[in-house]
């Protein structure tokens, strides 16, 4: 066999295709590698495969569940379907390749055509779902590629594309085919696991805070929360706020330790919290069955536990709020008159508490020590800072005031690492 | 259903802003859309340019920063209003992320135009104000959204609004960008890398509709402009405490206005160092024009007579700060 002469144009065209392969499998990695969302994934796999690489394209990813697939592509990849793993199975071709991992080059006959082809029902055999099949038969392919989605042991989904006639698929572009659906299974699988901890994250999320605060009348509440770990929303910091008949509970706790691995016990104290105040709801009797069953069940967490229980007056304007607190920091009494000052409690035990009486517009403010402990280029935050910005804000609202305290404390940090930042008020309201 | 909103309306929310009584906010905007306004124009033409008096408000001394975020409260009720009489049908045109990034603060607009998108079909996360990138991208990942809407009001946030933007080109998620640190029109946009720029709740849902599936990567800074940008933002304390000692424009007496002088006279030095960063990023000057205006309207506003000549001063007094970072001192030396 000759080989072309540099310059010729054949090895010029064919120089061309090999680069245009190898930009693509690049392009492959590198896109999908920006994503660890499936959806986007696909997304973006699709945009690069179509129309150079393959006229049409689909690709089906088993569910968390493996009992579905999840089929994305066509004319509108925005639009997702799904199968069953069951209907996929009688699919023969798509099934050989979920068995063996093997890729699947079938020639579709198209109508009118007089000589035969290898595979007459091509598409019938490798698109499991009737709109999509439809759809690609409008197409008339010549060519239909099948491949599996395997990577890390386990064969997670397929891929297929689609040629139409005169441009049917070479060696070469199966080899290249393969190399694309190994490392997008790859990406792909990555998005899985990561989503799989997403999820483990957001169940854990939503038990260090109530979904929403509760509506309580004569009563407004707000609460801001910002974690250590601020890119997973979880620390050791929680709070909660739940109605008890015509009375309100607050509670503003905290657990030593690193980030994520106090989340757990966070859990279990706002749990204990909880289950203590159906029987009592005098903070001496919380806070102590509380640290009963925390030295039982959890006796070398360290734990910080501020909990209020306010009671409005018939008619509203007025409530009483009973606080106790298990250290960290005092809660702050604002008054719409202008004054802020920390509770003072006769000692700081379990059992003993305070009583605070509250008018219209007053507020009370429960907050982490990650606040008055934030770090940054000026120095310590302080309890001082709180007091100062919480006379600034004296009767506003709780709303603005814990909105206000969050944007202080962030701007005072300048970017520098916090513990967990968390504000918790209630306002004496209209 | 008609997009007009009547004169009446603007006036009388203007009025329950300027009272701080959100429960009239609320009836006012309760009023509009029971006559028909449609939700986007009412937040358009009734709730921003309120806020917009708010904001100037501040600016001419009249009202400190709590009465400001009071204010705000009545832009809420009027917002909480319209969320209460959207359609709870699941919306059919796709997903969107919106968040204000780190040093922006002024929640509300995001909220508005996540209201916006709401009543024009999409489904909407509000991420909040001051959020990080690393926030924006742990929602971008777990999401998968069809777009990330970014809202910048103040110069100080545009850098990590470009790195929102990064951050979402990486994912192929393509990016709106408002709000008035943005300009008046998508140069700055567009020199950040944003897919789409909007300057109103009804631009922003007409920009989603033509956004591209797959957002291409945004190339990176030019080497030079990061590191300066970087090392300015290093540097802003020590360059406020420099200047601080050197400019003193509002005299011995102090503030004639609610706030702290030594407040006002911060913020009008981090103005600077920020629209010079944001120059330097958006390769757009007029951010030095626009806050040389706006620390001369602050100064005067404050009693201060020599107002020009402390504006003008103020620029040279950051420019003796930042001499070692050439294409920084450049912009301002040139344009202040």
């Amino acid at each position: 066999m000759t080989r072309p002469a540099p310059g010729d144009p054949v090895e010029q065209r064919l120089l061309a295709t090999a680069r245009r392969r190898s930009t693509l499998l690049s392009e492959v990695s590198s896109v999908m590698a920006g994503s660890l969302n499936i959806r986007r994934s696909v997304l973006r796999l699709l945009d690069i495969l179509q129309p150079d690489f393959a006229d049409w394209v689909m690709l089906g990813l088993l569910d968390s569940s493996a009992a579905r697939f999840d089929l994305y592509g066509g004319a509108d990849p925005r639009n997702l379907a799904d199968v069953s793993a069951a209907q996929v199975s009688s699919f023969p071709a798509l099934q050989s390749m979920m068995i063996t991992g093997e890729t699947e080059l079938l020639h579709v006959a198209l109508a009118g055509e007089q000589a035969p082809r290898l595979e007459p029902d091509g598409l019938d055999q490798l698109i499991p779902h009737p709109q999509l099949r439809e759809e690609a038969k409008q197409l008339r392919p010549a060519d239909a590629l099948g491949l599996a989605l395997l990577t890390r042991g386990t064969i997670i989904g397929f891929l297929v594309l689609l040629r139409s006639e005169g441009r049917g698929f070479t060696v070469r572009d199966i080899g290249a085919a393969e190399e694309i659906a190994r490392r997008a299974a790859l990406s792909l699988d990555s998005a899985r696991i990561y989503r799989a901890r997403m999820e483990l994250t957001s169940a854990l999320q939503g038990a260090l805070r109530p979904p929403a605060l509760p509506n309580a009348s004569g009563l407004r509440l707000a609460a801001t929360y910002r974690a250590a770990a601020e890119h997973l929303d979880i620390g050791g910091d929680f709070y909660d706020a739940f109605t008890t008949d015509d009375e309100l509970a607050l509670v503003c706790g905290s657990v030593r330790g690193p980030g994520i691995s106090a989340a757990p016990a966070a859990i279990q104290v706002r749990q204990s919290v909880r289950t203590a105040a159906r029987f009592s709801r005098r903070p001496d009797s919380v806070l102590g069955a509380t640290a009963d069953a925390l030295h039982l069940e959890v006796p070398d967490v360290e734990v910080n536990l501020c909990y209020a229980r306010v009671q409005l007056s018939p008619g509203g304007g007025h409530a009483t709020i009973d606080v106790g607190r298990s250290g960290g920091v005092p809660p702050v009494l604002i008054t719409a008159a202008g004054s802020a000052t920390a509770v003072e409690f006769p000692e700081l035990a379990v059992s003993s508490y305070a009583r605070v009486e509250v008018e219209r517009a007053d507020m009370l403010l429960l907050l982490s020590s990650g606040i008055v402990d934030s770090v940054g280029p000026s120095g310590r935050y302080g309890l001082d800072r709180v007091l100062a910005l919480a006379h600034r804000y004296a009767g506003t609202s709780a709303l603005i005031l814990a909105e206000a305290l969050e944007q202080d404390v962030v701007d005072f940090l300048d970017g520098k690492p916090h513990d967990d930042l968390m504000a918790l008020v209630v306002e004496c309201g209209p | 259903m008609t997009r007009t909103v009547t004169d009446a309306g603007v006036v009388e929310f203007a009025e329950a802003v300027a009272g701080l009584d959100a429960r009239a906010g609320s009836a006012v905007v309760g009023t509009l859309l029971d006559g028909g306004a449609d939700p986007i124009s009412v937040i358009d033409q009734v709730i921003v340019p309120s806020q917009h008096q708010v904001g100037l408000r501040w600016q001419f001394g009249e009202w400190t920063v709590a009465q400001q975020h009071a204010a705000t409260e009545v832009a809420l009720a009027g917002a909480a209003e319209i969320e209460r009489r959207l359609d709870r049908r699941p919306r059919r045109n796709g997903h969107v992320v919106l968040a204000c990034a780190e040093r922006e603060w002024h929640a509300l607009s995001i909220q508005l135009i996540a209201l916006a998108m709401r009543s024009a079909g999409w489904d909407t996360t509000v991420l909040g104000a001051g959020i990080s990138p690393l926030r924006l991208s742990r929602a971008l990942h777990e999401l998968g959204p069809d777009a990330a809407a970014i809202s910048c009001s103040v110069l100080a946030s545009l850098p990590t609004s470009r790195r929102f933007i990064e951050a979402a080109s990486a994912a192929g998620v393509p990016t709106v960008v408002g709000g008035a640190a943005f300009g008046t029109d998508a140069r700055r946009a567009d020199a950040l890398g944003a897919t789409a720029w909007a300057n109103s709740a009804r631009g922003a849902t007409l920009a989603l509709s033509g956004l591209p599936l797959i957002a291409p990567l945004v190339p990176p800074l030019a080497k030079d402009v990061q590191s300066e940008q970087l090392a300015l933002h290093a540097q802003l304390l020590s360059i406020r405490s420099e200047v601080q000692r050197r400019w003193r424009p509002l005299g011995q007496t102090g503030s004639v206005t609610p706030d702290s002088a030594g407040e006002v006279v911060r913020d009008c030095i981090d103005q600077v160092v920020h629209a010079v960063v944001a120059a330097l990023i958006t390769e757009d000057v007029s951010t030095l024009a626009e806050t040389r205006a706006w620390v001369f309207e602050v100064l005067k506003a404050r009693g201060d007579e020599r107002a020009t000549a402390h504006a003008s001063e103020l620029g040279e007094a950051v420019s003796g700060m930042i001499r070692e970072y050439p294409r920084a001192y450049g912009l301002l030396s040139a344009n202040w």
